[in-house]
């Protein structure tokens, strides 16, 4: 792969990482034939982004595929960087866009670096070599075009509303209506509401370029993500699409500027109540899970535990050795947003137990869109440790205890204890499902509960011996 | 109980985000006093707690263009909030360029008081935001904790220097002790020391002015007491944490600062800036 980035185009370039950068602590680069595409994922997996730079965008493209290889090959190699490494390429914007008169981005795959070329002005060159790892492509499952409700907007509006939040508000919910369309700040259940600023904001769909809205709704996303974006669109200083549907369902912001690039950015909303999404959801899953699948990971099972721990897991299958923090992360990621606080108790823990086991056996029949958290789904994480020879489990030790089962593959189902309980973000937009306790109540009746319940205790003593 | 008000000139709403800002740097909770006429931020600390005060008074009619208030009763026609100045500087934090701001005792999902801000925008749209400040309403039995402060006899009365001169003096000396002394005379001269084991550093400021003692501010020299020496010192040990806190937080620029010291019972500050007035009392610690 190599590409060459004009000197106009620079600043973009530079801004989308700084965006991705805000979402995400992995870069994953691909190079395709119609373009190259950047993507990050979240530590909590409820938000993703995705750009895509077509070869106009650059001077000079070659997406390093040998011309006469047969296109579903998957010889194309696309790797994964630390977004920090990348991030310091394009540390000083201001600085960069004065500068810089083109950048160069090749792939060396003899000396495993991605180098990054800044040809800057009076003849400096700037060459930083970036470590990368292989790995599979990170794919998000989510659709644009069926939504009810879209809404487009100039960003400068959406960056005055939110900048009327308090920096440390986590969540934001959009209420809208043909009428009005309405921002506040979502509130949890603590601390005390009662004693929290409640803030809202109303605009006039006249305010809006665009402003289809075919179903009244509430939704409630993360504010952090939602900034970076703006900031992003900001830059840019072009239309900000807006699509979703209901609570539960993923929002998709999107920036399409012509033939240049295109950006989404997937972000998870909050289910509404923890039982409401998983019925009609979970007749599609299943279907799903039969209709498709072709290749099966046996890591593809511990993937699919419970959503509790199925996230930590996520991460210390891919990234055990190098950010034992980020479990750490993801784990208080987890208990934001958990619902279950109060009323958690030993039954409702053998039932988040019980969750994987069928899940897993689900997944074994069908892979692409295994039917739990959707987080399963993607491709990347339970397998861009395999092909990569850089990293291998070794630092067991550092990362927290939970991990010790997640690293064995044959104990798939085992529970990890001291992972928190299921998350309200359940509804992932990877792999479309809404799994829900809805489901794995139902699977569970099917399957009988107390027998799960012997198998957690067991599960929880054989860990303790590990 | 009702209140509403509005404020609708942009220079009032800047001068009011200052003062709200310059006590929300000083205090995380306090007692918002509202009375026909002014507004009052109280904070009357317990002496185990530190036993500052805070008085800090914003005549109405000098901010609001509208103004009606429906107190407890007739008689008592007060309210008496606890509330956060934190929640109020947030919810001013976007209206520096706002058409208005409507200031309201609401009943949500608790007492608030809502600020509901006009945003300007480009287009003819309006465009408000509203922000619910959680507040707790004081019952009247507890109005009498919140009562102006009774202001001591003083032994020395000073117009301060340049607050950000004495700021950067401070934040050196923090650096050193934890107390710092301060001292002035009737002379025009003041001091201030931290002394340590190892060091002794001092820092002397000449040609103050010492104001004429009006009613607000009584002087030691009552008539069967000895004129004393306009160039004995008066010295208060006081916590320096708290001195360079206060002078930090100074958002508005006062036209007069002055420093009331009673030896060995509280060091005043009185801050006035037009109609404004902040009086910071602040405890001698004692050796």
């Amino acid at each position: 792969m190599k590409c060459v980035i004009p000197g106009v185009n620079i600043k973009v370039f530079g801004r989308a990482i700084h965006a991705l950068s805000k979402i995400g602590e992995e870069l994953y680069i691909e190079p395709l034939a119609h373009g190259l595409a950047l993507r990050t994922v979240n530590s909590s997996r409820s938000a993703y982004a995705c750009f895509l730079f077509s070869p106009t965008f650059f001077q000079h493209y070659d997406d390093g595929t040998p011309p006469i290889s047969d296109q579903d090959s998957d010889d194309a190699i696309r790797c994964k960087i630390a977004i920090k490494s990348c991030l310091t390429v394009f540390k000083s914007m201001s600085n960069v866009e004065k500068t810089v008169e083109k950048c160069q981005i090749t792939l060396n795959v003899q000396k495993a670096r991605l180098v990054f070329k800044l040809y800057c002005k009076h003849g400096i060159v700037k060459t930083h070599n970036l470590a990368f790892i292989e790995c599979e492509t990170l794919q998000a499952v989510f659709s644009k075009d069926m939504c009810p409700n879209q809404l487009t907007a100039q960003p400068r509006l959406l960056c005055d509303t939110v900048i009327n939040f308090q920096s440390n508000q986590e969540e934001v919910s959009l209420i809208v209506s043909p009428e009005k369309i309405t921002f506040k700040n979502y509130v949890d259940d603590e601390p005390d509401p009662s004693k929290v600023v409640h803030t809202a904001l109303n605009l006039d769909p006249d305010e809006f370029d665009n402003c289809q809205i075919g179903v009244d709704t509430d939704i409630t996303f993360c504010l952090k993500e939602f900034r970076a974006v703006l900031a992003f669109a900001e830059i840019t200083a072009m239309p900000l699409n807006i699509k979703f549907e209901t609570s539960g369902r993923p929002i998709v912001l999107s920036i399409d500027a012509d033939s240049a690039f295109e950006a989404n950015f997937v972000l998870a909303t909050l289910a509404e109540s923890h039982s409401q999404t998983g019925n009609s959801s979970n007749a599609t899953t299943q279907q799903r899970t039969a209709s498709t699948g072709s290749r099966s990971y046996a890591s593809r099972g511990r993937l699919n535990r419970g959503r509790s721990q199925n996230q930590s897991n996520n991460y210390t299958n891919s990234n055990h050795n190098r950010f034992p923090d980020r479990n750490k992360s993801s784990n208080d990621a987890d208990l934001m947003d958990d619902d279950f606080d109060d009323e958690i108790l030993v039954p409702n823990i053998a039932r988040a137990a019980s969750v994987p086991e069928t899940n897993t056996k689900q997944s074994h029949t069908g892979k692409a869109f295994p039917p739990c958290s959707s987080r399963s789904s993607l491709n990347t994480s339970s397998q861009d440790d395999r092909p990569s020879p850089v990293i291998q489990p070794t630092l067991h030790q550092s990362v927290l205890e939970d991990v010790h089962a997640a690293d064995d593959d044959e104990d798939e189902d085992m529970p990890v204890p001291g992972t928190p309980p299921q998350k309200k973000f359940r509804s992932m937009f990877f792999g479309m499902s809404q799994a829900s306790s809805a489901v794995s109540q139902e699977t569970q009746d099917q399957n009988g509960s107390r027998s799960h319940r012997q198998v957690l205790v067991e599960d929880t003593d054989e860990e303790e011996e590990d | 109980m009702r209140f509403r008000g509005k404020i609708a000139d942009i220079g009032c709403i800047q001068h009011f985000t200052r003062i709200i800002g310059t006590l929300s740097k000083l205090i995380k909770v306090c007692v918002l006093r509202i009375t026909p006429s002014n507004w009052y931020f109280i904070l009357s600390e317990k002496l185990v707690s530190g036993g500052v005060h805070i008085w800090c008074e914003l005549p109405q009619g000098h901010f609001f263009d509208e103004y009606a208030l429906e107190g407890v009763s007739e008689e008592a026609n007060e309210i008496f909030l606890e509330l956060a100045p934190e929640n109020l500087t947030r919810a001013l934090k976007t209206a520096q360029n706002a058409k208005w701001i409507k200031i309201k005792l609401t009943k949500k999902h608790s007492p608030c008081l809502t600020f509901e801000v006009d945003l300007p925008t480009l287009s003819s749209h309006s465009r408000t935001v509203v922000h619910d400040i959680p507040v707790t309403v004081i019952p009247r039995r507890h109005w009498e904790d919140y009562e102006e402060p009774e202001v001591p006899q003083f032994d020395v009365t000073i117009a301060m220097p340049q607050l950000k001169i004495l700021k950067n003096v401070v934040d050196k000396m923090k650096n050193l002790s934890n107390y710092v002394i301060l001292s002035a005379n009737q002379n025009g001269e003041m001091k201030l020391m931290v002394e340590t084991d190892m060091v002794s550093v001092s820092t002397h400021f000449r040609d103050l002015v010492n104001p004429v003692n009006k009613d607000r501010v009584p002087s030691s020299q009552s008539s069967d007491a000895p004129e004393p020496d306009p160039h004995q010192f008066a010295e208060a040990r006081i916590d320096i944490r708290k001195f360079a806190q206060f002078l930090t937080g100074q958002q508005v620029n006062p036209t007069k600062v002055i420093c009331n010291i009673a030896k060995k019972k509280v060091v005043h500050f009185f801050l006035l800036h037009d109609d404004v007035s902040l009086q910071y009392f602040m405890p001698v610690v004692s050796s």
